[in-house]
């Protein structure tokens, strides 16, 4: 699943560890959401909407 | 470090100099009168205190590791010691190593589940490890 997490966060200047302490993850969780390489809850996920304040298909794409 | 965390290494540093207590000083005195192994009752409990402390500290990709590695590496752990098992004892039905308390069921169904264990426990590090370092 693709995301547009690492964008947001740019936009906002805050680095993995800022992220990753806004949502009460790890840094590490953080990075595996951003590389596609972990997808996230779906509590998770509508927590990530409510912080960048969009709604959760704003941020993530279905790849298939 | 954050209050839990500092919780949790607390816990551990007294959870280990207990022990050390228990089993050096305590025990000893009380060894006449108690039939059950103390140290491995009190390490099951304060195990299960811990990991019950460590669960709800992780994150849910954290815990994703731990059923992913529980799940695959411990199932095919289990899986590669009985194959591992069946073929020793087609290959020599008394094997050495595996019956060196021959006479003695007790032993041998403990060398079993320490095997089992072991084995699940080795595939659970495996896959633990190799699914943080394909997602890091």
């Amino acid at each position: 699943m693709k995301n547009r997490l690492k964008v947001l966060r740019a936009e906002r200047d805050w680095s993995q560890a800022d992220l990753a302490q806004r949502l009460e993850v790890s840094r590490q969780s953080v990075n595996a959401i951003e590389t596609g390489k972990y997808d996230p809850s779906l509590p998770l996920a509508f927590k990530i909407g409510r912080l960048f304040n969009q709604p959760i298909e704003a941020i993530f794409q279905d790849g298939a | 470090m954050d209050r839990r965390t500092w919780s949790i290494q607390a816990l551990n540093a007294v959870g280990i100099v207990g022990a050390f207590a228990i089993i050096f000083g305590l025990y000893p005195v009380l060894r006449p009168w108690i039939d059950f192994p103390l140290e491995l009752l009190l390490g099951v409990a304060w195990s299960l205190l811990f990991a019950v402390l460590a669960w709800r500290r992780m994150d849910e990709a954290a815990r994703e590791a731990h059923k992913n590695a529980w799940f695959w590496g411990g199932s095919f752990g289990l899986l590669l010691a009985l194959l591992a098992l069946i073929a020793t004892f087609r290959m020599d039905p008394h094997p050495a190593l595996l019956v060196r308390f021959s006479g003695q069921p007790v032993w041998l169904m403990l060398d079993g589940a320490v095997f089992a264990g072991g084995s699940a426990c080795i595939g659970y590090a495996l896959v633990w490890t190799i699914w943080w370092l394909r997602r890091r």
